[in-house]
């Protein structure tokens, strides 16, 4: 009997430091607020800059400017509620096929101020016909 | 096929399974053997007329029948014959029955193989089964049929994204639905083992093969996924983390534990409870799985657009769990053991710590996946919980699951003495240090990397150490040479070393992951004729070539690959548009070698100046991911057959023998 406890213990150890794993997880550098357009713009104010962001808003045709040399491209997107809040993305780097104009994505990067968020990470939302609507 | 009979072919199907579901579980209570026939009937009818609606779908698909919106929405009259096949999983309606028809295919094979030698158990299971089929038949019924017509049909369909015209892509989906739906077949015997007051270890060892197979079919799936994304999607990775491959990773987990801990029921009769959970737990994350990827309730790059099914999908999994749990509470009494573990370093402890941290993995897994969502509807808080976050939580824990990959094989069953131990690891945990002190000269100072391949060196090395003894046995007791007696050795016992082999399969596959703590990438630009270099590669632009076929424009560049200034290959990464599509892909063309890959991705060429842009990435050891999948694949095939013992005599005494293998 007392050997089985032993066991026991031995689990709730393993336990413990799995849960302590996963509460140290939550420390704020690998978890990402989503921000909208309209949120960053009016945090901004208040902020530091070079703060790290994950936001997402909707490209405006148009704006995507490509610049082959350096492969970096420039584009703005726009809050996808609120209208009349822009913010200007620059990235170096290539776009993701998925990438379109009027279609939403979400940016990670850093706000560098002058509304302008210098991405280090696209992610668009699949605008493929997994499902298509008619 | 015509809609109509499309429609009814589908409520027949519903019909049946309700009737099924009642007749097999009323008739498997009362006893009433005349209800329990006619169940098992009904389940075969269940099973024809689901197969009846596959082909309809599949000759509307072949007929380019645009008044159907399936066929409108993921097929066209330009898509090869082999994708209009496989259109059938390609979207919400066509998946649902699809699931649902491989789950008939599997009733009725149990119904097939087992229906006399547990003919008690078989109503329940059958019951159980049934009542899943009723959910997914009910599915196509009422909320995305396959036969739903258009008003207006168009004159060509939509085609299917040519991200997904790809053949490893293509047979996915229903490589991972034979898995996720294969964990329905353990549960139900374990269900019905309760409900029919027979939880003697006898439902375990049947249920090993069933658990296996699906367990192979889903890891494989996993891998065709992860291979899909390195090759198609041009980001230089294969896993994300991205909650559809949480998705059917989390049943894989839960799936890997259950499978060890039968074993211990199997041998000690203990652990019922714990078996039972892990089973129940399995099939609801089965189910969750596939409520993730056909919902869009957590957006990702697989997203679907936000559907109807997913309240009741969300519903569905809720009540499976309640249920099951439920059902297992009522018969708790029956679950307790008789014996139970002694002792903390033992064969039973270490499987049971594994247990624990494999769904303790599990866990962190669904809590990372479902934490963006519980964050927006409780606090109203976005949060993305990216690949960093399940890195930080889940590396440490994969590190403890490969030291227990080496640890629990090996270790003797009741109690452990410390003379054996020192015997067994001595060998095997100085391969471990050497192997790290001489990678820390090397220059590898990341300290997950060293642990990891520390511990693969001193997993590899319990590994072929039991291959060695054994063989060295029978060499003693055959007088055979070294190879004839371990090919032998594997053939006597299959289960065992095809097990082995797989712990070697997942070694492998944790050295090409952790081959990822050392990526390299570059974004150049250069013109014809220019080059540069990344690591000990020189890479020099040659120049472009356009070609165009019916269905798209291809731009290719070509790229020479030097090494020490010879020559090595030419790549050629491409982009694809397709005229039906405006979103262009990516065809990355990546130079192998057992040590690193070389990976090019072609981002633009400037037709005036000729000048060419590319993403370069040097991936270190990938490779052995996919050679681990495929040994994962050859170890479980082998561990599945048959030993020639099993043939001859009972399995009882395989058993036997196999423990005294253990302990010499």
């Amino acid at each position: 009997m007392k050997k089985n406890k032993r066991v026991y213990i031995g689990l709730a150890v393993i336990v413990f430091a799995m849960s302590l794993l996963l509460i140290g997880g939550f420390d704020g550098e690998t978890m990402v607020y989503n921000y909208t357009v309209k949120e960053i713009l009016d945090k901004s104010e208040s902020e530091p800059l070079n703060r790290g962001y994950r936001v997402g808003g909707r490209v405006i045709p148009g704006t995507v400017v490509k610049n082959d040399e350096e492969i970096s491209v420039v584009f703005e997107i726009r809050d996808i509620q609120t209208q009349g809040y822009v913010l200007k993305v620059t990235y170096e780097g290539i776009l993701p096929d998925t990438f379109k104009e009027d279609q939403d994505v979400l940016i990670e990067g850093n706000y560098v101020g002058n509304k302008t968020i210098h991405a280090t990470k696209i992610m668009t939302k699949c605008a493929s016909k997994y499902e298509a609507k008619y | 096929m015509p809609a109509d009979f499309g429609y009814i072919i589908l409520i027949l199907a519903f019909v049946s399974s309700i009737y099924a579901t009642f007749s097999s579980l009323y008739g498997g209570y009362t006893k009433n053997s005349a209800m329990v026939f006619s169940g098992q009937r009904a389940v075969v009818a269940a099973f024809l007329f689901v197969t009846l609606a596959i082909v309809g779908v599949e000759l509307n698909l072949l007929a380019n029948d645009f008044r159907f919106h399936y066929v409108a929405s993921y097929s066209s009259i330009a898509l090869p014959l082999f994708y209009k096949l496989t259109t059938i999983w390609a979207g919400q309606a066509g998946s649902l029955l699809f699931w649902g028809w491989i789950l008939s295919i599997y009733s009725v094979l149990v119904l097939y193989f087992y229906r006399k030698d547990y003919n008690h158990e078989m109503p329940f299971v059958m019951g159980i089964l049934m009542s899943v089929l009723v959910f997914f038949t009910a599915m196509v019924v009422f909320a995305a049929s396959p036969f739903e017509l258009l008003a207006h049909p168009p004159a060509d369909g939509r085609g299917l994204n040519p991200l997904l015209q790809h053949p490893a892509m293509a047979i996915h989906p229903p490589i991972l639905y034979i898995g996720y739906v294969g964990f329905a077949v353990p549960f139900a015997f374990g269900l019905g083992a309760l409900l029919s007051n027979r939880l003697d270890s006898r439902w375990v060892k049947t249920v090993r093969r069933w658990t296996v197979v699906p367990w192979l079919f889903l890891g494989i799936g996993i891998m065709l996924g992860g291979k899909w994304a390195y090759e198609e999607l041009g980001w230089g990775g294969y896993w994300a983390w991205d909650p559809v491959e949480n998705a059917a990773f989390m049943p894989w987990l839960t799936g890997t534990a259950f499978l060890h801990s039968i074993m211990i029921q199997e041998k000690k009769d203990i652990l019922k409870i714990w078996n039972m959970v892990l089973i129940i737990l399995t099939f609801t994350l089965s189910i969750f799985g596939t409520f993730l990827t056909r919902s869009g309730v957590i957006s990702s790059v697989h997203s679907f657009t936000a559907s109807s099914i997913g309240p009741l999908f969300f519903s569905y999994v809720c009540a499976v769990l309640i249920v099951s749990l439920a059902i297992m509470f009522w018969n708790m009494d029956q679950l307790r053991s008789e014996s139970r573990i002694e002792n903390l370093v033992s064969r039973e402890s270490s499987f049971l710590i594994n247990n624990v941290i494999f769904v303790g993995l599990c866990f962190a897994v669904l809590w990372g996946t479902v934490f963006p969502v519980i964050s927006e509807a409780v606090r109203g808080i976005k949060i993305s919980v990216g690949p960093p976050w399940f890195n930080s939580v889940n590396v440490p824990i994969f590190l403890a699951l490969l030291l227990l990959t080496g640890i629990g094989p090996l270790i003797a069953w009741r109690k452990a003495s410390s003379d054996y131990l020192k015997r067994i690891f001595f060998v095997p945990a100085i391969a471990g240090i050497i192997t790290a002190i001489v990678l820390a000269i090397f220059g590898v100072t990341k300290a997950y990397a060293l642990i990891s391949f520390s511990l693969s060196a001193f997993v590899l090395a319990t590994i072929f150490a039991e291959f060695n003894r054994g063989a060295l046995a029978r060499m003693k007791a055959h007088s055979e040479s070294y190879f004839p007696a371990m090919l032998h050795l594997l053939q006597r016992n299959k289960r065992r070393y095809g097990g082995y082999i797989v712990h070697f399969a997942i070694v492998l596959i944790f050295i090409g992951v952790t081959g990822s703590a050392f990526d390299q990438d570059i974004k150049l630009s250069l013109k014809e004729g220019h080059s540069d270099t990344i690591g000990r590669y020189e890479i020099v632009y040659t120049g472009f070539e356009t070609s165009r076929d019916a269905h798209k424009e291809v731009l290719q560049a070509n790229v020479l690959l030097k090494i020490n200034g010879k020559n090595v290959k030419t790549l050629h990464p491409q982009r694809h548009f397709y005229f039906a599509n405006e979103q262009p892909t990516t065809e990355v063309s990546v130079y192998n070698t057992f040590a690193e890959d070389l990976y090019v991705v072609l981002n633009t060429v400037d037709q005036e100046t000729k000048s060419a842009s590319f993403e370069i990435f040097v991936k270190p050891l990938v490779i052995w991911v996919w050679i681990g999948g495929v040994m994962l694949a050859i170890g479980t095939i082998i561990a599945l057959l048959p030993n020639k013992k099993e043939i001859e005599i009972k399995p009882v005494r395989k058993e036997k023998a196999e423990e005294e293998m253990v302990t010499t």
